[in-house]
């Protein structure tokens, strides 16, 4: 991808997606982060304009829980048309003679989006029970969508009981990894034994977590990474969000290392969102951890399948390790339910 | 197939991550910053995963025999030994990862005491 600035045919691409007679790629730079895709910021002149854009594509080897390319695209699109903070979607293209794989671009947002950053250095994303608020907004905005025509079709059926099938989901993973994970298999069990009866299933984005959206100084400038946007319990979300997982180095921090329950709950019900459902958001808050612990699995095999060979990959299925270990805490025989690290952690 | 590391090994890995994360990651910036300390966190996990070979080795065979499948069909729900032996299992392996992940109940429970002061 080195030729991003000296590509002809991605010079016309971008013209023809700027609305202008002709485009240059003036400076490619690699981002860091997207471990299933890679990300390039572009500077393109086009129609005697500036434009800060991200240019999106498959890494060399993706996992299953992602979605295409195209749909992501067509997902974040309608997002944005729904007033949902995304990037600006510029285009996509699906010619693989270009770059050779289909690759969206979008706007640049500025800002930092590195969850352990983000989390550690307060002086980003402006106060943070506004931030938490904003973000609860943002989620009840996406939970309000309703998906037609094209998205409908790429959500495919409805699931009648989200519960059960990622319990089965999961399950299926777990196989597919080809290695025994009692534990994990325990913990499932467990959350089959106490999944909570069906209820409302909407658009989720089910990847909304600290890490995944961007800040300045002032607060909340994008929500990213729609590849894994789906059919889902919003409570899902929620759980997603404040799971101890994802608080990174600060688990007092209920509401994803960033602030408190409150404000983040406040922010989604304020906007529209569903009433708040503790024992469930508990639930899929132990869900959290089993998805990421086999996500962390799927991005080891990764690297042992030979497809992309990665120290971090390796690393990353180390976290599974310690995934399962909080697992079992939250799931010994007589004290099921999340375990919150703190004793001033509080449930509203 | 548990072969343990001799001592001298495991000194030379922990020799390796500690020069790696205080004498090279210092002198980086950006991309390559990370990938040295990507390095000296790899080195320092196969000198726990080393250290901690023969306690695993006896955590897993405690649950040698066991069918996950069993597991998923209810045959083991409330089976408060099978869970203790598999949160053993999971603390070594979570100590190896990042001792930080575990909790003064899971080192005080899980943890041998030999490697409570690594």
């Amino acid at each position: 991808m080195s030729d991003l600035t000296a590509n002809p045919a991605l010079a016309d691409w971008l013209a023809t997606a700027l609305g202008a007679a002709k485009a240059q790629v003036t400076a490619a730079r690699k981002l860091s982060g997207g471990a299933i895709q890679e990300n390039w910021a572009l500077d393109v002149t086009a129609g005697g304009a500036t434009h800060a854009l991200v240019l999106r594509r498959d890494a060399p080897a993706t996992i299953g829980a992602s979605r295409p390319r195209a749909q992501e695209y067509a997902l974040l699109a309608a997002a944005h048309a729904g007033g949902v903070r995304v990037p600006r979607p510029v285009g996509f293209c699906d010619d693989d003679q270009i770059l050779g794989a289909p690759f969206a671009v979008l706007e640049r947002v500025a800002g930092e989006g590195y969850g352990p950053k983000l989390v550690r250095d307060t002086t980003l994303g402006g106060d943070r029970d506004a931030l938490a608020h904003a973000l609860g907004q943002q989620l009840a905005t996406i939970h309000a969508l309703r998906p037609e025509g094209q998205i409908r079709a790429i959500l495919g059926d409805r699931p009648e009981d989200p519960a059960v099938a990622e319990i089965a989901l999961l399950r299926g993973w777990l196989d597919d990894l080809g290695t025994p994970h009692p534990g994990l298999d325990w913990a499932l069990r467990h959350c089959e034994l106490h999944a909570p009866p069906p209820g409302d299933v909407v658009l989720a984005h089910r990847d909304f977590r600290t890490g995944n959206y961007m800040v300045d100084a002032q607060g909340l400038t994008a929500v990213l990474d729609w590849e894994f946007a789906g059919w889902g319990d919003p409570m899902a979300d929620i759980g997603w969000f404040c799971a101890e997982c994802w608080r990174f180095s600060r688990p007092e921090l209920e509401a994803g290392g960033i602030a408190a329950r409150a404000p983040f709950y406040a922010g989604y019900t304020g906007q529209g969102g569903a009433p708040i459902d503790p024992a469930r958001i508990a639930w899929w808050e132990v869900m959290a951890h089993l998805r990421w612990a086999v996500i962390a699995l799927q991005q080891e095999a990764r690297h042992t399948s030979g497809q992309e060979r990665a120290l971090h990959l390796q690393l990353t299925g180390r976290i599974a390790d310690t995934l399962e270990l909080a697992l079992l805490r939250m799931t010994a025989p007589q004290n099921f339910g999340p375990q919150n690290s703190s004793p001033q952690g509080s449930n509203p | 197939m548990t072969h343990p590391m001799p001592p001298r090994g495991i000194d030379l890995l922990d020799q390796a991550a500690t020069e790696l994360r205080q004498t090279l990651a210092p002198q980086l910036t950006g991309a390559a910053r990370y990938h040295a300390l990507l390095a000296a966190n790899a080195v320092a996990t196969a000198a726990r995963e080393a250290r901690a070979a023969p306690h695993l080795a006896t955590a897993d065979a405690a649950l040698a025999g066991l069918d996950p499948a069993a597991i998923r069909a209810g045959a083991h729900d409330q089976d408060a030994s099978l869970h203790a032996r598999l949160k053993t299992r999971a603390a070594l392996r979570a100590w190896i990862a990042d001792p930080r992940s575990l909790s003064p109940e899971d080192r005080a429970t899980h943890l041998p005491k030999d490697l409570h002061d690594t």
